[in-house]
């Protein structure tokens, strides 16, 4: 079920909200858990079945973990585990390829991985009811979104959170926010896509590629927060606080500093449980460079598809090791712009590699970004596309700024007068709004 | 801020959120199925048959999310406030229409749609020149060649005027019609429709002089006065009533109508009179000039023209001129090449005299296309 939907909005979340808060709490779990089994079976059912095998194994692997004493028991559990796990992930990622985007097939199995790597790790204790585990590892909005809360902070949750009506206003508010993001933030930028992706190769200008480059780079971005902002709303609604994925990547200045900002806790995932496990804090620079590349390519795997997630994913790695290598210390004594620009071009190249369906089409694209050929450079054609697109282009950038949070913080932090008011009005009015103009550019 | 206010804040922004959304969600509920949407022109889905295999392989999910969406309640006044927003930041640009200046529509030609078909055009031109050596060719510019000034500013849009300068001198005076000079001298005059995407009757006069003039032919000389409006309020292909309420006069000029000819359909139909003002009441009124569109049309006109004989290739922006030209044949054979499905070429030959005329007559965009 899309999260941007009509059958989403306007069938299953609010019959899902009203039976989840007419439930006993007791139970609200149980309502949580059979509403993500459904929102994920409704369009494939198939996918909810290894689901449901792949929770079952886990919580059993987890439980047994915790109850053997033997280290070599609990090895093979482990393994098991992220046998069965990684398995169909890499079976649809390379052998029989779908179309995963980022709500990958693999979220859930992170979810649930972590847990068992945590039980094995001594660092949580089991969970012993299989519907407060089987809440977490499917946690739809979450699953759906790319947010991958850790268990430990999630455990005391699921046994027992806070409701109120300050938790619903700013989950309502924060939900809204994600849903204008990807409806009119992402929705433009593909429209712009689209658009130059029909144009014939005589016709693409250098500055039509540059266009499409950025203009995936934003429809990345905000895809992907605007699920995480809807995901991360619709938990604190339901009572639950998950941590945030992103934090203004545009202003980074490295690559290591960018993906510290852009889907932090994948990001964070695959350090905890992919490098950490190869190399140490000690470690020497050859080690780290490895555990690094490894760690990318995995990425890459997940987060893209087949041979061009693949090569995205080593793009960025190699990038990542060469700034430990050298880049961080000569950035030292370059102007913060030219950082953040050249980080960005990395960051385009790589994001252009990652979302097209072959190598030879990302490389069509880059080529002509980098003026090989002889292509023309400019046509008036390109004003008009801009032009056309100006505004929502301007509200992008502002989205991807802090300036407007920042603005409101203040505007709360002002104890009377002008300031106040405007932030109260705001705060009030602006979900509305932005849902009546979510839902004008959704139908 | 107090925290009694902050709840109380809460509160108000949470419920109206709500009533929104629960007024959105109790309409779209008892809200009826619509079957087109009249801003996009397109048919809408339609609830989807459950059954449980189609629910198993996921089939009904994707066709009741298309369901939903297409049948959300008042698709078609969301889809108006988009267009309103669209063009308060001056978004001329409404499906594949750009909305141009005086309320003219213009239809979204694409250079990289074109411009690749030259050169089969050009070819396409000098084979017909060679087969016929006294065939005339007049590719008639469309109104977003003549009228390119009233488009949205900077709109990509194929340039028809250096097609036609190749083509002019590829073909050499003898063969060409010049119908750019002849539109564009009179580019203030109402020669276009504004809401459809053919020639006015003012500008089909003007395209049948040019070629009349050309042959020193021209006997009879029609004004603006000698035309009458067959229907107000006519709603052409590019109009959107939705946005804006675009309408032309559908004229014709009176003194052609003398006498009746007989008209011979290629689906066994036979009519006296050029004009079906039956079709002026149907869904699209240009239809009234020659019936709408046939592959052939065989016309006795009645008069002798010293059985001269014309035969017409030729596309919808030529139906208006062809009762223009009844007085100067005794029989006229009208093709339209993309309806025509029998050997072209061979019924030329068939029926080729010494006096008959061969004519192309059709838009540039539609030549192109064939």
């Amino acid at each position: 079920m899309v999260m941007d939907g009509v059958v989403f909005l306007f069938r299953f979340l609010p019959l899902f909200i009203l039976i989840y808060f007419l439930a006993p709490v007791s139970l609200r779990n149980f309502v949580l858990f059979m509403g993500s089994l459904i929102f994920f079976a409704w369009e494939d059912p198939m996918y909810v079945g290894i689901m449901l095998v792949s929770v079952l194994l886990d919580f059993v692997y987890g439980r047994l973990i915790s109850l053997s004493r033997s280290e070599f028991f609990s090895k093979i559990c482990l393994f098991l585990s992220i046998l069965t796990n990684t398995a169909p992930m890499v079976i649809f990622s390379f052998v029989f390829p779908i179309d995963k985007g980022i709500m990958g097939f693999g979220m859930y199995m992170m979810l649930s991985l972590s847990y068992v790597i945590a039980c094995y790790k001594k660092e949580v204790i089991s969970q012993k009811n299989p519907l407060h585990f089987g809440a977490y590892t499917t946690f739809f909005p979450v699953v759906y979104a790319g947010v991958i809360p850790n268990y430990k902070d999630m455990a005391s949750q699921l046994k027992e959170r806070e409701y109120g009506i300050l938790q619903v206003q700013k989950g309502v508010s924060k939900f809204i926010t994600g849903l204008a993001k990807k409806v009119l933030l992402a929705g433009t930028m593909s429209k712009m896509i689209a658009e130059i992706k029909e144009l014939p190769s005589g016709y693409l200008t250098v500055s039509h590629s540059w266009i499409f480059a950025i203009a995936t780079f934003f429809l990345i971005y905000f895809t992907a927060s605007g699920y995480a902002d809807m995901a991360i709303g619709l938990a604190r609604i339901l009572g639950f606080s998950v941590p945030e994925n992103f934090d203004y990547p545009v202003l980074a200045s490295s690559v290591t500093q960018f993906w510290d900002k852009f889907l932090i806790t994948v990001v964070h995932w695959f350090r905890k449980n992919v490098y950490q496990n190869i190399c140490k804090e000690k470690s020497g620079i050859l080690l780290k460079i490895i555990a690094t590349l490894i760690m990318w390519t995995f990425m890459g795997i997940w987060f893209g598809r087949g041979v061009n997630g693949l090569a995205s994913g080593l793009w960025f790695g190699v990038w990542i090791a060469l700034e430990s290598l050298f880049i961080l210390k000569v950035f030292q004594f370059v102007p913060k712009v030219v950082r953040i620009l050249v980080t960005h071009v990395i960051m385009i190249v790589g994001f252009v590699v990652m979302t097209t369906p072959s190598l030879s089409v990302a490389l069509y694209y880059l080529k002509r970004m980098f003026f090989y050929g002889n292509a023309s450079i400019f046509d008036t054609s390109v004003i008009y596309l801009l032009g056309k697109y100006s505004i929502w282009i301007v509200f992008t950038l502002l989205a991807a700024l802090p300036s407007f949070n920042h603005l409101m913080e203040k505007m709360k932090m002002a104890s009377t007068g002008s300031g106040m008011g405007f932030y109260r009005v705001v705060n009030k009015l602006l979900p509305a709004a932005l849902f009546v103009l979510s839902i004008i550019y959704l139908v | 801020m107090k925290w009694e206010d902050e709840k109380r804040d809460a509160w108000h922004a949470v419920i109206f959120l709500c009533l929104i959304w629960m007024i959105i969600l109790l309409a779209d509920l008892v809200k009826p199925d619509m079957d087109k949407s009249l801003l996009e022109n397109k048919i809408l889905a339609k609830r989807p048959v459950f059954s449980m295999e189609k629910l198993v392989s996921g089939e009904y999910a994707t066709e009741y999310e298309a369901y939903a969406q297409d049948q959300f309640v008042s698709r078609d006044k969301w889809l108006k406030l988009r267009l309103d927003i669209d063009l308060f930041f001056r978004v001329h640009e409404v499906r594949d229409i750009y909305m141009g200046d005086n309320s003219y529509m213009f239809a979204i030609l694409k250079p990289e749609k074109y411009e690749p078909l030259e050169e089969k055009g050009l070819y396409r031109i000098s084979e017909l020149v060679q087969k016929y050596p006294n065939i005339k060719l007049g590719l008639i510019p469309t109104k977003e060649c003549i009228l390119a000034e009233k488009l949205p500013f900077l709109a990509p849009n194929y340039k028809q005027k250096a097609f036609l300068e190749k083509a002019g001198v590829s073909v050499g005076e003898k063969n060409w019609l010049d119908l750019y000079s002849a539109l564009e001298s009179h580019d203030k005059e109402k020669v276009y429709y504004k809401g459809d995407s053919h020639l006015s009757m003012l500008g089909c006069i003007y395209i049948y002089e040019t070629w009349m003039g050309s042959e020193k032919r021209l006997q009879r000389f029609y004004q603006p006065e000698d035309m009458e409006t067959v229907l107000f309020g006519f709603r052409g292909n590019l109009a959107i009533p939705q946005i804006e309420d675009v309408t032309d006069q559908i004229m014709m000029v009176t003194k052609i109508t003398e006498k009746p000819v007989a008209v011979l359909y290629d689906n066994g139909l036979v009519a006296s009179s050029l004009m079906d003002k039956r079709k002026l009441y149907s869904e699209y009124p240009y239809d009234y000039y020659l019936g709408g569109e046939y592959g052939l049309i065989q016309v006795n006109t009645g008069y002798s023209a010293q059985g001269r004989e014309l035969i017409v290739l030729k596309d919808s922006y030529a139906n208006p001129i062809i009762p223009l030209l009844v007085p100067y044949y005794k029989k006229i054979y009208i093709i339209d090449e993309t309806k025509y499905h029998e050997d072209q070429d061979a019924f030329i030959e068939n029926h080729m005299t010494d006096k008959t005329d061969i004519l192309v007559l059709e838009s540039i965009t539609g030549f192109l296309e064939n």
